[in-house]
Order: structure tokens, then C-alpha cells, then sequence
């Protein structure tokens, strides 16, 4: 197996290119503020205007980090999806976590009108929604694990992923149907995704999860590279399998659900990056993709959060439109390019 | 050793209950005079190799790549490899004559050479038992052959055990030490020629389309009367 | 084209005005062949005209939603007269005869004009009555003399149907409303009201004299609105001799999107009228728009007053929801103001119904906020102070 080094230069770079994304994201704004006075905030120096220091310090440094944390996490529950399942069109939402996350969401901020005709309509707060979006996905996951342990066939359990997110969707819609406007409204701006809402105590906490998540998907290298060559093989090669899918897909769950919680469900980045990063180092090996790939789903976050502020202008887009508008032409040239799919 | 037998009697099923990959469907698997379900997977993938019929799903591994991860029983919690670990996979290089192509995809190869390259990869798990499930499918006679005569070479060179089950009963003849021969009334393992001798192989198809020529030890198409 | 209709429209209105013409001198000049068509007068809101062609009134509804590229033209005839006139029906979307007995009203915003006109006896069905706040039509819900008719938009038409009301008060959002089209098929008249889509705050006031014409209410109707303009000019002319003009910021956050009302949007006349310094006057279109947060702290930051806060009712509930809102100015000192905290007996909010209806009353609440010296001895009824 090639070794880490022969791509030491490549991940220097894409390094370089993370540290130059997070910059250029937390220096483009609404508002224009001067190169300067970024980085003499950065520096904890005086600065000219106070509002500036405040939306650097605490909207756009916690908003490029959230977009770090939410690449990797996502890009990483994608690739874990993928190789488990041995399906390319697999993605960290694959086992109903998004929807899952959505169903406490929906259930949290719709589920009390339609038990008391109008209540008050009062506005749900930030930390609630991420726990209903918590427990949602950790509900999901419980029934996955569960199913897990009596289904010996793994794409079983793909199918039964992809019906538990069905029901989860009827559900939210039947809910969304009884409520009123303006939770329908908080609920809505919820699934578009969001970056620039979380404090510093959230984005420790968050940080903290996506760590966790982090180890387990390194502890999985060993047994992912072995499922590269089917599980019967695998099998033969001492890999315990029931463990490890059990390990894959508590990774993936804390992965992708705490990121979910807190950001909302965002499309498109954890089914695209993992293709990406195989286009791009041309190799299925897992000792050289995950942290390749964490580090492009920062990249790419970072750039589309960048899009997503239209610099400039006092409007921005929903984040979740530019990760699909800016990620699948990516992905389609990549595979015209080279003629071939690389899985 | 070869297994042979007529379809669906239970060839692969037995290699893969043997490996561990299946559950056994009744009776116990004793390796070393030990029960198979008392060995952990991880020492059990120090012991028993395999070379399955499935395609591997991950067709941009290279050569090297797919060699190395038969190195996993060994390696540490991420899988690195050792100096020890190369140095093996070199040497399982050398001994199937796979330099020229070690860098090569393996979606590039050959049935052949992909074969070669999965019989290196089971080499390199370094198993005192290799298990082989018809290994010589999909290739022409002359892959046939030198697959097979690897497998001979292997068994004698490195002192381990090859098990293959195979439908090239010919062959088996010619080139297996030993042969189990699978049959609803009774199944029998003995050397080839004993094999001939007690006239096993006459009962191992239906009777009706072929029939064993014990001077030339191989099936003829049967003549129509 | 349209423009053009749009505009010979204002022109008639203008001169109908000029010379002084109040609704004594509709019903003259009747030929028999000839029937002149003459114009009821409608001064602020731009969506209805309303025209007398002989014993017919015909309603037009130009903008029934947002950007429609659709209107409407009811025909009105007194039920007296139903058997001698002869109309071709092809030319109307509907024909109604009046004066209408029962009906059903789809819209918190119809129920005040429900109320001062003293029609309650005649609405029979509302979709989601619990959102009705008015007392007196309350009191018709709570006899169950009107039918609940179904949550939000979505009307039971079956229920609807079974109930055979004279007619259907309608609005929709955008474009054709397809429950509707069914309702008309059961031989009930649906009438499109675009209340909603009127920017002048007396504009949708006057919306009260197309409530009057379906119920021979028609003086009625013209008194109450004079009466409101009255009240409201007042209002507004004394906040213009208000010397300092506070900064105002308004609307909330969804996520990091924060919803400001354009400058020419309904929410904004008040705060001009009331002598405000609006932060997003500037700004154009209907309705509100969405900014970065960024761009909002930066320009809203030092604003003096933030009135209409969404739906938060508390600074706490500010702050839980989103920490960014304690660096505004406003916050700080609190001189948060918000609609939220004034509801009826089931919750519905007050605001919703009423203050499209009563522009004088959300005016003088503005002043009173912006200006306390101006109306001193005033009780505001929906702008009240964010609880702490």
C-alpha cells in the first residue's frame, strides 16, 4: 500500500488552500471591512469601528469555523456511507438522519399548534432546535442499530434506511399541513440550511462531537480499507464485520446528526466531496481519502459560504442552493474529464 | 489438495464454511485440534487465507494496494505497515512475477493476472492454510495450468496447505496431491491415482453424457449407441 | 395596455373628486338602452373600483394578489330586481345578487368591517375561528352560528358547500385559489378581496366600502372611512411637528436572515407618517426584504426605537434565540416594541385582524411610542413593550 508520503506534498497544499479559504471567507462580507482592520481584530488589536470587530469576532470567524466542522463532518459520513454500502449514490443522510433530525425539529417547533389549535405562536429557540434535532437523529439511529443487529445483509439496511427517511417525511408533512404560518416559516428556514447562527459555547460543543466522530471514522480506516475488497474478504482478513458497520454507523450518526442539529440539514457536500477527493488523488485507499476528504469539504463549505454572502451586497443566499449550484458542475466535469468513474 | 464434484453439491459451501465466512450448517471445524469458533477473526486471518469467486468492488486499488491489505492481520489500529509488512509484500511480488504490473489498476488487468494478483494477496496474509474457491474459472487453458502449477509450487515451496475446489477434474489429476471427491452416496479423499484405481470418478456425473477413461484419466463425451 | 386602463382609472377617480361628487349623484341618468357607468369614489386603495351601471354595481378587483395579471369584475344586483334586469353573464366572473345574507369570510382582516358594519348575523363560516379576536363576532363563534370551516388556507369544501352561503369573501396569495374554483362550480360566487396587497395603510382601510356595496351598506361603510381618514391625518399632522425624528429599526431574524419592510411597504408609511427616521426607507417593492445580518447590525446598530420585533414577545426570547440581537442599541435600552403581545381570547393576534382595518389606531401607537409628548394621555392597543 502507498504509503502517507507519497501525497505529503498534496496535502501541504490543500492545507495551504483550507487556511486560504478560511481567511478569504472571514475577510468578505456584507459589509466591507478593511484587510487591516480584519486583522488587527484577528490580532486583538483596537479597531476603527466596534460593529466590525464584533461581526468578525462573533459572525464570521464561528460561521467559517461552523463551515469547516460542517465539510468534514458531512464529507466524511458520505464517504463512510459509501464504502460501506459500496454505493456511490450513498450519503451521510442515507440512514434517515437528516430526516430524523428533521422529524424532532418539525415535531419541536410544529407539533405543539397542532396539539393546542393556535398557542401562542412563540418563536423556538436556537439551543431547543438543536436538541430536538439531536434526539430525532438519535432516535433514528437507535432503530438503525437495532435493525442493524437482526439484518445480516448490509444493503438491507440501505433499503431500510431509505424507509425510515420516507416515514419520517410523511410525518413532517402531515405536520406541517396543521400548523401555522409563521412555525411552518421557522421550520422551513431551518431545513435551509444555516451557518452564521452559532455562539462560541454551541461551536465548542460542536467541535467537541465532530471529533469524537473523527476518531471513530480513523479507528474505521483499517476496516473500510479491508471492505474495499468485499465483505467476505474482509471477513477473511480478521475484520470483525458486525463491529465495524456498528462502528461506521455511529460515526457517521454522530457526524452528520450534531452537524444536522445545528446547521440544518445541508445537501449535496457529504454525496459530492468523497467523489471529488477520489477524482482528484485516484485512489480508494482510506488512509490517504479521509483526511483528504475532510479537508476538501472544508474547502468547499468555506467557498460556498463565501458565494453564499455575496460579498458586497446586503443580501445572501441559502446556503443550501450553493452547495448543489457549485458542487455538481464540479463533480459532472470531473467525470467528463476523466472519462471514468473512479469508486 | 482439490475438491471436485458436480454442480451444487456443496463445493463452495463447504470452502466457505471452512474459511469461517458462513456459519456451518451442521458438524464442528476443528483447526490445529481446535474449534474454529474458539479462534478470534483476528487470529483465525492469521491461519486460513482465501481466494474467492466474487469480484473485489474497489477496482481502482493498484496492484500493491490489494497485495498490502493482505498484510491487515498484522498491522497496527490504522492499518500502517511495518518495515517487516513490505518486506513481505516485496518478496510475494517477486515470487508470482508481479514487479512489472505492481502499480498497475486493478480494473486494468486481466482475469489472469487479476487472479495472480488475488492468489499474492492470500499469499501475503502468510497463512499456514490457503483456500481457494475455483480458482481457474473464467481463464483459458494455459492460465488453467500455470495457475494451478503455481498452486503446487507454492504448497511444496512454502510448506503451506492449498485447498481449491475445482471443476478441471483433469487437471486436479495431474496436478493435486490429494482430491476430495464430493458424492451424495459417500464422498472419499485419497491420492489421485488410488482414486483411478477404485474407479471413484465413474460415479461423479449422472450417467448419460460422459464417462471416465481410466487409461487416459479424463472425461470422453459418451458416444451415442 | 394595462397601464393604460390602470391609469384612465386614476384619472376618473381624480376627477370624479374634483368635482366634488360623494355617492348622492350614482344613481342618476338612467335610459333604458344607454346605461352610463359611473364611478363610486375610491381614493387610496388602488386593488377595487366600484361603478354603478344603472340598477348593476360592478365591482372590479385589479389586483387580486401580488403581481396579478388578472382581474376580476363582479356584477351586484339588488335581489328586487333580479327578475327585470337582463345581463350577459359571460361578461362577469360572478353575479351576486344583494343585499348578501349569509356568507363566508376567509380572512382575519374581513372580520373588523364584519364588526363596524354590524353584519356578524350574516357571516355563517370561517376557516380557523380560534384566530378570530374581535368581541362581538366571537360571541356568534362561540353560539356556533359560524361554522369553522377548516385550518389556514386550506377551506373544507365539503363542510363550505353543505353550508349554501350567499357567498364567499376569498383572497389568495398567489394566483388562482383551486379550492375555489370548486366552490363556484357548486353555484356559489367566490369574490376575490385584495385587502392584503394595498401599501397605503388607507388603502387597505378603504377596502371596509367593498364589504359595503355586497350588504347595502354602502353609506355606512363611506362614514366609517372618512371618519378613520380623519383621525389618521390628524394623527399625522401632528407627528410632523415633531422636532427630532428617532431612528427606527424593524423585523427579525430568521436564521442569519434578517426580514426588514421595504420603504414603500405598509409597515413603512406608518413609521414615516409617524415622524420616524426608517433606517431601510430607501429601499423599494412591496413587502419586506431579506439582509444579511452583517449588513443590518452595521447600519441598525445605534437605531433609537425597534418596533415590530416578528414574533418575540420577551428580551429574553430575543437573547435565547439568538445572541446577536443584544449588540442593537435598542435592546440595550430598551426601546423594543413589538404587535406580538396583544392577542384575543384564543390567541389570536389582535394585530393580524385589526390593523389593517383601523390605520388611525396603529398610527397614533407609533406617535405615541416615537413621541410620547405628542399623546401623552394615550393607551396604545398593539404596540406595547417587549416584557423583559
Amino acid at each position: 500500500m502507498k504509503s502517507l508520503k507519497t501525497y505529503r506534498l498534496a496535502f501541504i497544499i490543500i492545507s495551504v488552500l483550507l487556511l486560504f479559504c478560511f481567511l478569504l471567507n472571514i475577510s468578505l462580507g456584507s459589509v466591507s471591512i478593511p484587510m487591516k482592520e480584519i486583522i488587527h481584530t484577528v490580532l486583538g488589536q483596537e479597531v476603527e469601528k466596534e460593529s466590525w470587530n464584533y461581526i468578525i469576532l462573533h459572525y464570521r470567524i464561528p460561521k467559517a469555523i461552523t463551515a469547516i466542522l460542517t465539510g468534514c463532518s458531512l464529507s466524511i459520513s458520505g464517504l463512510l456511507m459509501q464504502t460501506l454500502f459500496r454505493n456511490p449514490l450513498a450519503g451521510p443522510f442515507v440512514l434517515g438522519i437528516s430526516s430524523g433530525a428533521s422529524l424532532g425539529v418539525a415535531l419541536f417547533i410544529m407539533g405543539g399548534s397542532l396539539l393546542t389549535g393556535v398557542a401562542a405562536s412563540l418563536i423556538v429557540g436556537q439551543l431547543s432546535i438543536a436538541i430536538a434535532a439531536t434526539l430525532g437523529s438519535f432516535v433514528v439511529l437507535l432503530a438503525i442499530v437495532i435493525v442493524a443487529s437482526k439484518v445480516r445483509d448490509t444493503m438491507a439496511l440501505l433499503i431500510i434506511g431509505l424507509m425510515f427517511g420516507s416515514i419520517t417525511a410523511a410525518v413532517v408533512s402531515v405536520l406541517s399541513y396543521f400548523t401555522n404560518k409563521e412555525k411552518l416559516q421557522q421550520y422551513i428556514f431551518w431545513s435551509f440550511g444555516n451557518l452564521g447562527n452559532l455562539s462560541w459555547d454551541q461551536i465548542i460543543l460542536l467541535t467537541t462531537l465532530v471529533l469524537v466522530g473523527l476518531i471513530l471514522a480513523v479507528i474505521s480506516i483499517k476496516s473500510l480499507n479491508s471492505l474495499l475488497l468485499g465483505e467476505n474478504y474482509a471477513r477473511s482478513l480478521g475484520t470483525h464485520i458486525q463491529k465495524s458497520r456498528y462502528l461506521i454507523i455511529v460515526a457517521t450518526s454522530i457526524l452528520a446528526g450534531s452537524v444536522t442539529a445545528y446547521v440544518g440539514p445541508i445537501a449535496f457536500i457529504g454525496l459530492a466531496v468523497p467523489h471529488l477527493t477520489r477524482q482528484i488523488f485516484n485512489t480508494p485507499n482510506h488512509h490517504v481519502l479521509v483526511p483528504a476528504t475532510a479537508i476538501y469539504g472544508g474547502i468547499l463549505m468555506l467557498i460556498c459560504d463565501t458565494i453564499a454572502q455575496l460579498p458586497g451586497s446586503e443580501h445572501s443566499l441559502p446556503i443550501n442552493a450553493i452547495t448543489s449550484i457549485v458542487g455538481a458542475p464540479v463533480v459532472i466535469w470531473l467525470l467528463v474529464r476523466k472519462r471514468k468513474m473512479v469508486f | 489438495m482439490a475438491i471436485v464434484g458436480a454442480n451444487g453439491i456443496g463445493k463452495s459451501t463447504l470452502l466457505r464454511t471452512l474459511a469461517n465466512i458462513q456459519p456451518s450448517l451442521s458438524g464442528g471445524i476443528t483447526l490445529n485440534k481446535k474449534p474454529i469458533q474458539t479462534y478470534s477473526p483476528l487470529t483465525l486471518a492469521t491461519e486460513i487465507s482465501v481466494v474467492l469467486t466474487e469480484h473485489i468492488p474497489a477496482k481502482n486499488l493498484n496492484v500493491a494496494e490489494v497485495i498490502a491489505l493482505g498484510r491487515q492481520p498484522y498491522t497496527n489500529w490504522v492499518g500502517k505497515l511495518s518495515e517487516t509488512d513490505q518486506e513481505k509484500v516485496r518478496e510475494v511480488i517477486d515470487l508470482m512475477d508481479l514487479d512489472s504490473m505492481k502499480h498497475k489498476k486493478c480494473f486494468e488487468l486481466s482475469d489472469g493476472q487479476l487472479q495472480k494478483v488475488m492468489i499474492a494477496r492470500a499469499l501475503a496474509q502468510d497463512t499456514s492454510l490457503v483456500i481457494l474457491d475455483e480458482p481457474t474459472t473464467h481463464l483459458d487453458i494455459y492460465h488453467k495450468v500455470s495457475v494451478l502449477k503455481l498452486l503446487k509450487k507454492i504448497a511444496h515451496q512454502t510448506q503451506k496447505a492449498v485447498l481449491f475446489s475445482t471443476h478441471e477434474i483433469d487437471l486436479a489429476i495431474q496436478l493435486a496431491d490429494k482430491i476430495l471427491i464430493l458424492h451424495p452416496q459417500g464422498s472419499v479423499l485419497d491420492s489421485p491415482e488410488n482414486l483411478i484405481k477404485n474407479d471413484r470418478f465413474q460415479h461423479l456425473f449422472p450417467k448419460g453424457f460422459v464417462e471416465f477413461d481410466t487409461l487416459s484419466g479424463s472425461f470422453k463425451v459418451k458416444k451415442d449407441d | 395596455m394595462k397601464k393604460l386602463i390602470f391609469l384612465s382609472v386614476i384619472l376618473l377617480l381624480a376627477c370624479k373628486k374634483e368635482t366634488g361628487g360623494k355617492n348622492t349623484d350614482v344613481k342618476e341618468n338612467q335610459t333604458e338602452k344607454e346605461v352610463k357607468a359611473t364611478l363610486v369614489p375610491v381614493t387610496y386603495a388602488q386593488g377595487f373600483s366600484i361603478s354603478k351601471q344603472g340598477k348593476i354595481t360592478v365591482i372590479k378587483v385589479n389586483s387580486p394578489w401580488d403581481n396579478a395579471d388578472k382581474t376580476y369584475e363582479y356584477a351586484l344586483i339588488n335581489k328586487k330586481d333580479m327578475k327585470t334586469i337582463r345581463i350577459d353573464a359571460s361578461n362577469y366572473d360572478a353575479i351576486i345578487p344583494t343585499p348578501v345574507e349569509r356568507f363566508v369570510a376567509t380572512s382575519t382582516t374581513h372580520i373588523p368591517a364584519v364588526e363596524s358594519l354590524g353584519i356578524e348575523d350574516k357571516l355563517v363560516g370561517f376557516p380557523g375561528t380560534d384566530y378570530i379576536s374581535s368581541k362581538s363576532v366571537r360571541k356568534d363563534v362561540e353560539n356556533g352560528n359560524i361554522q369553522e370551516l377548516g385550518l389556514n388556507e386550506s377551506v373544507n369544501t365539503e363542510v363550505l358547500i353543505d353550508l349554501k352561503p350567499d357567498l364567499v369573501m376569498g383572497f389568495s396569495i398567489e394566483a388562482e385559489n383551486k379550492t375555489y374554483n370548486t366552490i363556484e362550480h357548486a353555484g356559489i360566487p367566490v369574490v376575490y378581496n385584495g385587502d392584503w396587497v394595498e401599501d397605503h395603510p388607507l388603502g387597505k382601510a378603504e377596502w371596509i366600502k367593498f364589504f359595503g356595496v355586497f350588504f347595502d351598506k354602502e353609506k355606512e361603510a363611506d362614514s366609517i372611512f372618512n371618519e378613520i381618514v380623519t383621525s389618521y391625518n390628524a394623527a399625522k399632522a401632528l407627528a410632523q411637528e415633531a422636532e427630532n425624528r428617532p431612528t427606527v429599526l424593524s423585523g427579525s431574524m430568521f436564521e442569519d436572515i434578517w426580514y426588514v419592510p421595504t420603504g414603500e411597504s405598509w409597515a413603512a408609511h406608518f413609521l414615516k407618517d409617524a415622524g420616524a427616521d426608517y433606517l431601510w426607507k430607501d429601499t423599494s417593492g412591496s413587502g419586506s426584504i431579506s439582509l444579511n445580518f452583517e449588513s443590518v447590525l452595521e447600519k441598525g446598530q445605534n437605531a433609537e426605537f425597534w418596533i415590530g420585533p416578528g414574533q418575540y414577545t420577551s428580551y429574553k426570547q430575543l437573547k435565547e434565540t439568538n445572541p446577536h440581537y443584544t449588540r442593537f442599541d435598542a435592546y440595550k435600552n430598551k426601546k423594543i416594541y413589538t404587535y406580538s403581545l396583544s392577542t384575543g381570547a384564543t390567541g389570536g393576534l389582535l394585530y393580524y385582524e385589526l390593523a389593517p382595518n383601523r390605520p388611525d389606531i396603529v398610527l397614533k401607537d407609533i406617535i405615541h411610542i416615537l413621541h410620547p409628548e405628542i399623546l401623552p394621555t394615550y393607551e396604545p392597543v398593539f404596540f406595547k413593550p417587549l416584557n423583559p
